[in-house]
C-alpha cells in the first residue's frame, strides 16, 4: 500500500508538466466558480448569472474584463485577478461545455411576454444573439438567464458602465426604460423557440 | 468599420413567439420606426446575421501570426508580438514606439529597444477607448471619446507616466464612433475627428466632422463636415492638404457603399456628403431625397465595399522604390458588414497633380477561409524608411522593409 502510494507520487512527479500544473490550479479555480455559479453552471441567486452553455469567447471576454478591472464586481475581480491567458482560455472552454440553463417554466404572463418579444424584435437582439438567444462568439446566451441579472446588465450598458467589445450594446439599449428592460428579461428567461 | 450593428430578428422566432401567446389581450400592432442604427439591414438571410467581429482577448502567439506577403523585394517580419488590441502607432523622438488600444485593452503601450532587445511596457491603463495618440515635442497626447490629455516628458518616464494635463474636454463622449485618431498638422494644430454616433442619422452640428485646435486646446474650428467616421488621416507632404479615410454607412448591400479616401481643399467649407450621399455617387435611400451628390465634395478614391479603411500615411521614407515615394499606404481593416471578408494594406498612387491614379493591394494574407487572422489598423514610416503596421486582431506589430 505504502509502496504503491510512493510509486504513484513519484509517477506524478515524473510526469509533472506545465499542463498538469495548470489543471491543478484550474481545478481550484473551477471550485471557486461553482461556489456561486453552481456545479453545473446554474446559479441559485438571481443576481448571479447562469454561466452554463455560454459561448466560449463570451466567457473569455467577461473573465478578461474582470481581470483587467474593466468590469467591476468585488468577488469576480478577486477571482479573476492573476488569471493567466492560458487559464482564461481553459476556464472558458470548461464553462462553455456545461449545460445551458433551463428556460423558466410555469404559467406565462402573455402580455409581458409579448411586450418583451416585441422589444427584442425592434432592437434586433436575435441578429447577434441568435434566433433562439443561445448566443455566439463574444455575444452571450440570453435564453433562460435570471431576470434580475439581465436587467442589471442592460442597465449597466445603458449607463456606459459596461461597454463590451464593440459599441453594439450601447446602441441596442439606447432610450429604453427600466420597465422595458424588465419586459425584455422576462421574455428572455422564458423564450420559446 | 468596427461599428454599430444589430441585425434582424429571424422572423421565425418572433412568429413562433406570437403563435405561442396567440390570444393575448391586445393584438394591436404599434407601428414604430426601425432603430436608426439598423437602417437598411436585411430582415433575413446571411446579411441579417452579421455581427461585429471580435478576436479573443489574448494576443496571438508569435508562431501563429499570419504570414503576410508584400511585393517582390520587400521583407515582412514580426516586429513585436503580444500587444493586445494594438491600434494607433506613433514614434517618440527618442525612438519609443507608442501603441494605443480601443475597446479590449484600454491601454497605451510603449515598445522600447535596448541592446537589440525589444520590450513592451504598459504605460497607461484603465482608460476608456484610448485609441487616439500623437507625439510632439516630448509629449504624448492621448484622446478618449471624452477628452484629450497630454503627458509631458513621457519618454523619460515610461515606468511611471506623469499626471496628464487635460487640454480639451468638450468632446461629445459617445461610445459609437466616439473613438479618436489624432495627428498634428503642418500648421502646428491638432486634428481631431468626431464620428457620427450611429450607423446613419441626420447630421448634427456637433458630429460627423473633423476639427482642429491649437496644441493647448484653444481655438477650436471645424475643418470638414459630412465625415461619417474617419479613423485615419495624414497631410500631403507638398500641398499640405489634409487627406483622410472615411468609413461609409453599414448595410445597403454586399458591394455598396464603397469607403472613401478624401482631400480637404477648402478647410471649414468642405462637406463630404454624409448622411445624404454615399461614395460620391448615391443619394441615401432615406436621407438623400431632395439632395444631390454633386453638392458635396467627391472622394479622391474609393477603397472598397465596407472595407473599413483606418490608418493612412504618405510614404515619406527613402528606402522603398521610387514609385512608392509620395504614395499613400492605407490600412483596410476589413468589413464586418459584408459576408465575404477581406483586409490588406493598400497603396494609393498619386500623379504630379496629386490625383489618385490607382489603388492596389500591398500587404496581404490577413484572411483565411473567410476568417480574420489579423486586421491592419495603423501605419508608421520609420526613420530607416521601413513601414510599421499594427494589427489589433492578433495583437502585433509588423515591419515591412525593402532590400537586404
Amino acid at each position: 500500500m505504502r509502496g504503491r502510494l510512493a510509486a504513484s507520487a513519484l509517477l506524478a512527479l515524473l510526469t509533472a508538466s506545465p499542463e498538469t500544473a495548470l489543471s491543478q490550479s484550474l481545478q481550484d479555480k473551477l471550485v471557486q466558480c461553482a461556489a456561486c455559479h453552481g456545479e453545473d453552471g446554474r446559479s441559485k441567486d438571481p443576481n448571479i448569472p447562469h454561466i452554463g452553455g455560454q459561448p466560449k469567447l463570451a466567457v473569455m471576454y467577461q473573465l478578461f474584463f474582470y481581470r483587467e478591472g474593466r468590469r467591476k464586481n468585488p468577488e469576480m475581480n478577486l477571482v479573476a485577478k492573476g488569471l493567466s491567458d492560458a487559464e482564461l482560455d481553459a476556464i472558458a472552454e470548461y464553462v462553455a461545455k456545461l449545460p445551458p440553463p433551463p428556460l423558466v417554466g410555469g404559467e406565462i404572463d402573455a402580455v409581458r411576454y409579448r411586450r418583451g418579444a416585441e422589444l427584442a424584435q425592434k432592437r434586433l437582439c436575435a441578429s447577434c444573439h441568435n434566433p433562439d438567444y443561445s448566443g455566439r462568439e463574444q455575444m452571450p446566451r440570453l435564453a433562460g438567464q435570471h431576470e434580475a441579472y439581465t436587467v442589471k446588465a442592460l442597465q449597466d450598458y445603458r449607463a456606459g458602465i459596461r461597454i463590451g467589445t464593440q459599441a453594439a450594446m450601447a446602441e441596442a439599449v439606447r432610450g429604453l426604460s427600466d420597465a422595458d428592460f424588465a419586459d425584455l428579461a422576462y421574455f428572455l428567461a422564458r423564450v420559446r423557440p | 468599420m468596427r461599428n454599430l450593428k444589430m441585425g434582424g430578428l429571424a422572423a421565425a422566432s418572433v412568429l413562433a413567439a406570437s403563435l405561442f401567446i396567440a390570444g393575448g389581450p391586445f393584438a394591436q400592432e404599434k407601428k414604430e420606426e426601425e432603430p436608426f442604427w439598423a437602417k437598411g439591414r436585411p430582415k433575413e438571410g446571411p446579411g441579417a446575421k452579421m455581427a461585429p467581429v471580435a478576436a479573443p482577448p489574448i494576443p496571438t502567439a508569435a508562431d501563429k501570426l499570419p504570414k503576410l506577403t508584400a511585393p517582390p523585394g520587400f521583407k515582412v517580419e514580426v516586429y513585436q508580438p503580444g500587444i493586445l488590441d494594438a491600434r494607433a502607432i506613433r514614434r517618440g523622438d527618442k525612438g519609443t514606439i507608442f501603441v494605443s488600444s480601443l475597446f479590449v485593452a484600454g491601454k497605451v503601450y510603449a515598445v522600447t529597444e535596448k541592446g537589440g532587445k525589444r520590450e513592451v511596457k504598459t504605460i497607461l491603463s484603465g482608460l476608456e477607448l484610448p485609441s487616439g495618440i500623437e507625439f510632439r515635442n516630448g509629449s504624448l497626447y492621448v484622446a478618449t471619446p471624452k477628452k484629450i490629455m497630454r503627458y509631458d516628458k513621457i519618454e523619460d518616464n515610461l515606468d511611471k507616466a506623469p499626471d496628464p494635463v487635460t487640454i480639451y474636454d468638450k468632446l461629445p463622449g459617445d461610445i459609437p464612433h466616439g473613438w479618436k485618431f489624432l495627428r498634428f498638422g503642418p500648421d502646428g494644430k491638432l486634428y481631431v475627428p468626431v464620428g457620427t454616433p450611429c450607423n446613419l442619422c441626420e447630421e448634427r452640428d456637433t458630429h460627423a466632422l473633423i476639427f482642429r485646435i491649437n496644441a493647448d486646446g484653444s481655438g477650436m474650428e471645424v475643418v470638414a463636415r459630412g465625415v461619417r467616421n474617419t479613423v485615419g488621416f495624414d497631410f500631403h507632404p507638398k500641398t499640405k492638404q489634409l487627406w483622410f479615410t472615411d468609413n461609409q454607412r453599414d448595410w445597403l448591400s454586399e458591394d455598396f457603399p464603397l469607403d472613401e479616401l478624401n482631400v480637404v481643399k477648402s478647410p471649414g467649407k468642405d462637406h463630404f456628403g454624409y448622411p445624404y450621399c454615399h461614395s460620391g455617387t448615391m443619394a441615401d435611400p432615406e436621407f438623400g431625397w431632395g439632395k444631390s451628390c454633386d453638392d458635396y465634395v467627391k472622394p479622391a478614391a474609393l477603397l472598397g465595399p465596407h472595407s473599413a479603411p483606418l490608418g493612412m500615411t504618405f510614404y515619406t521614407g527613402k528606402s522603398f522604390p521610387a514609385k512608392y515615394r509620395g504614395a499613400i499606404f492605407i490600412a483596410r481593416h476589413g468589413p464586418w458588414n459584408r459576408t465575404k471578408k477581406f483586409a490588406d494594406v493598400s497603396v494609393a498612387y498619386l500623379d504630379a497633380d496629386s490625383k489618385v491614379t490607382s489603388v492596389e493591394p500591398f500587404l496581404t494574407g490577413w484572411v483565411k477561409d473567410n476568417q480574420y487572422l489579423g486586421r491592419p489598423v495603423d501605419l508608421l514610416v520609420m526613420p530607416d524608411g521601413a513601414l510599421l503596421v499594427s494589427d489589433d486582431h492578433s495583437g502585433a506589430l509588423y515591419r515591412v522593409s525593402y532590400g537586404r
